[in-house]
């Protein structure tokens, strides 16, 4: 069992990128989804539909410390010398992450004021577990080598979040020369883990003045994982059916869990034909966890020197051992509400537009200035996590082949690596869209040495007015 | 270009990427033969006695006796997953008379399972006698612990006549694990 579950952490963990940085649809406006990472964004198309569950498929894992080649290389090596090895290269500070997007519905149309509007839906999960280091070692080594050390439980942290997202935006044509946007949010929560805050130490010290050989101290201990919508799903696992099961998450995806509320803004700003600046502030929202919550808590201060006896004593001396254990490190299972804040991400970007597109206009849309076929530019990508913003920088070049046919190409650099390339081709017949965009692509002749990967596809149909 | 070749690159961009990924060079095998080894250092039962705890034994000799419990010898970890167990005992001796130490791991059904035997020499006040004794319980002798629920330490003195001063335990166990 303990081999499984480290099998699975290992695996996570070499899986998992700065997963929400969508760099290559960022600033991509012939695809709705441009919509979904800046609500002021300027769109090419005057109405969308979503194929439903296939407008956007989104997967994207990263691994700060290390990927799975450095665990599982065949090279006739020890799998545990690796582990171990590695083990003491990550620090607190790396992290394991996984997000992945599913949108279910999707639609958006331009009235004649050159507004766009857009509604729908989309399923999200979204986990970042940092490196629990002390913990890791302790469990890994014991602390038979560690005396004097502090085995510090802040060290371990991590939230994880399944809910579904039901939103409404629009895009507001204030000028020529600037749009902006809003998007409503309702988070329809179907699990919420958290736990950040964790504090304590464990610690076994040489006790020359002590009564034994050593003294073991549990001190300021209090370490909290918070869930909801776990519970039901673990009471109810033995008595019911897969449907009833599925029934039941599908009422909390739709509104029937935990709700919360959240939005997105961001604007457009051309300073002269050539150049553009956007920006976008995606998430500032929250979640309320009240139903089928559970927490589970671990507090107290303790100390102790072993096992002293009597001659004689009572020989209970286990169960008052035992006793004065449980009244100085207490477990405790609550159901108290609690608020979780959703990740929030920022976007920013310039480019330079060049190679003039000379093609007629449309006058329903914002588009009173000069199109260039090649855009040249930079974004900068932010996600508030745990402990700290999480940053990553792109340069892209973008280019329209034709009316059909339009590629991005990326180099990112962020918290995974700096070899991070990424294309994105789009392509239309008649009024269908296709497009597939994924980064990482030096890795993906061997993906076991990716520290992250991450691949958006979707189709839907998108209609201009001419 | 015409919206079928377009299409075909797409097609072909999309294979390509997909084909063209793989994992290589590892062996997700190996996650059978991960061990978690962690060694235990623990403190076990500490105590000092004088001539007041001593009771009349067999012949001319005088006991101490006491025990306790060990519950965790019965939890999962330790059944399942300790492989050897070294146990440290540290004796300081100031009474004027040679001891022994009598040390069981007795089973729920009061079996001796191991003993383990220590002299103490004669010491005196001003000049204590230190004993560092250390048992190792290796993998072939390891389900003795395994069976075991108790720990009892008996003390013999030989010279009861020599009241004054006292003995001195400390005691430790490192534990050594794999977890598979």
């Amino acid at each position: 069992m303990m081999r499984i579950i480290f099998f699975l952490l290992i695996l996570t963990l070499s899986m998992a990128a700065t997963a929400q940085n969508k760099q290559l649809l960022y600033n991509f406006d012939d695809l709705p989804q441009t919509l979904l990472l800046n609500p002021g964004a300027e769109t090419n198309f005057d109405m969308h539909f979503g194929v439903p569950f296939f407008s956007q498929i989104h997967l994207s894992a990263g691994s700060s410390g290390v990927n799975m080649f450095d665990i599982f290389k065949d090279d006739g090596g020890s799998i545990n010398d690796r582990i171990k090895e590695s083990l003491h290269k990550l620090s607190r500070n790396d992290f394991f992450t996984l997000n992945q997007q599913l949108e279910i519905f999707s639609i958006g149309w331009r009235d004649n004021k050159k507004r766009y509007y857009t509604a729908g839906v989309y399923q999200e999960m979204d986990a970042i577990v940092y490196f629990p280091k002390d913990p890791a070692v302790l469990a890994f080594e014991g602390n038979k080598d560690h005396i004097g050390k502090n085995f510090d439980f802040s060290d371990a942290a991590f939230t994880a979040d399944v809910l579904n997202v039901f939103h409404i935006g629009f895009t507001n044509y204030y000028s020529k020369d600037l749009n902006y946007g809003f998007r409503g949010k309702i988070y329809s929560g179907v699990f919420n883990a958290h736990s950040v805050d964790n504090q304590g130490i464990f610690r076994t010290e040489l006790s020359p003045e002590g009564p034994n050989l050593y003294r073991h101290y549990m001190s300021n201990v209090d370490v909290l994982i918070k869930t909801a919508g776990w519970a039901d799903l673990q009471d109810s696992k033995d008595d019911i059916s897969n449907r009833e099961l599925m029934s039941n998450l599908v009422k909390k995806a739709f509104l029937g869990g935990n709700i919360g509320l959240g939005l997105d803004a961001g604007f457009t700003w051309y300073p002269s034909d050539q150049y553009r600046v956007t920006g976008s502030i995606l998430d500032i929202g929250f979640m309320r966890q009240s139903k089928n919550v559970e927490n589970y808590r671990y507090y107290g201060d303790y100390q102790t020197d072993g096992i002293e006896l009597l001659f004689p004593g009572t020989r209970e001396y286990w169960d008052e051992w035992e006793d004065d254990l449980d009244r100085n490190l207490k477990d405790e299972t609550l159901t108290n509400s609690y608020t979780t804040w959703r990740p929030v991400k920022l976007n920013a970007s310039i480019d330079y537009g060049f190679s003039e597109n000379a093609e007629p206009c449309n006058c329903y849309r914002p588009m009173g200035r000069r199109r260039y076929f090649n855009h040249l530019g930079a974004q900068f990508f932010a996600i508030k996590r745990p402990r700290g913003l999480n940053y990553a920088t792109t340069i892209y070049y973008d280019k329209t082949f034709n009316e059909n046919l339009r590629g991005k190409i990326t180099y990112t650099a962020d918290s995974f690596s700096f070899s991070n390339i990424g294309l994105l081709v789009s392509t239309r017949l008649s009024n269908f869209n296709v497009y597939l965009a994924a980064d990482n692509l030096l890795d993906y002749t061997n993906l076991a040495k990716a520290q992250n990967a991450s691949i958006q596809i979707g189709f839907q149909l998108m209609f201009s007015r001419e | 270009m015409s919206l079928k070749k377009t299409l075909s690159k797409i097609a072909f961009l999309t294979i390509l990427l997909v084909f063209s990924s793989c994992v290589k060079d590892v062996d997700l095998d190996q996650a059978e033969d991960i061990v978690l080894t962690p060694e235990a250092a623990i403190d076990l039962v500490y105590f000092t006695i004088t001539s007041e705890d001593f009771a009349p034994g067999p012949g001319v000799v005088e006991t101490a006796r006491d025990e306790t419990r060990l519950d965790f010898l019965d939890d999962d970890y330790i059944q399942n997953s300790l492989v050897q167990a070294d146990f440290n005992f540290r004796f300081t001796n100031t009474f004027e008379s040679p001891l022994t130490a009598t040390i069981n791991f007795v089973s729920p059904g009061n079996a001796v399972q191991h003993t383990i035997i220590i002299p103490v020499p004669q010491g005196s006040i001003g000049s204590p006698a230190t004993v560092d004794f250390t048992e190792i319980i290796n993998e072939n002798q390891i389900n003795r612990v395994r069976r075991s629920i108790k720990v009892s330490v008996e003390i013999t003195r030989h010279e009861p006549l020599a009241i004054a001063g006292s003995l001195q335990l400390e005691s430790k166990g490192f534990y050594y694990f794999e977890f598979e």
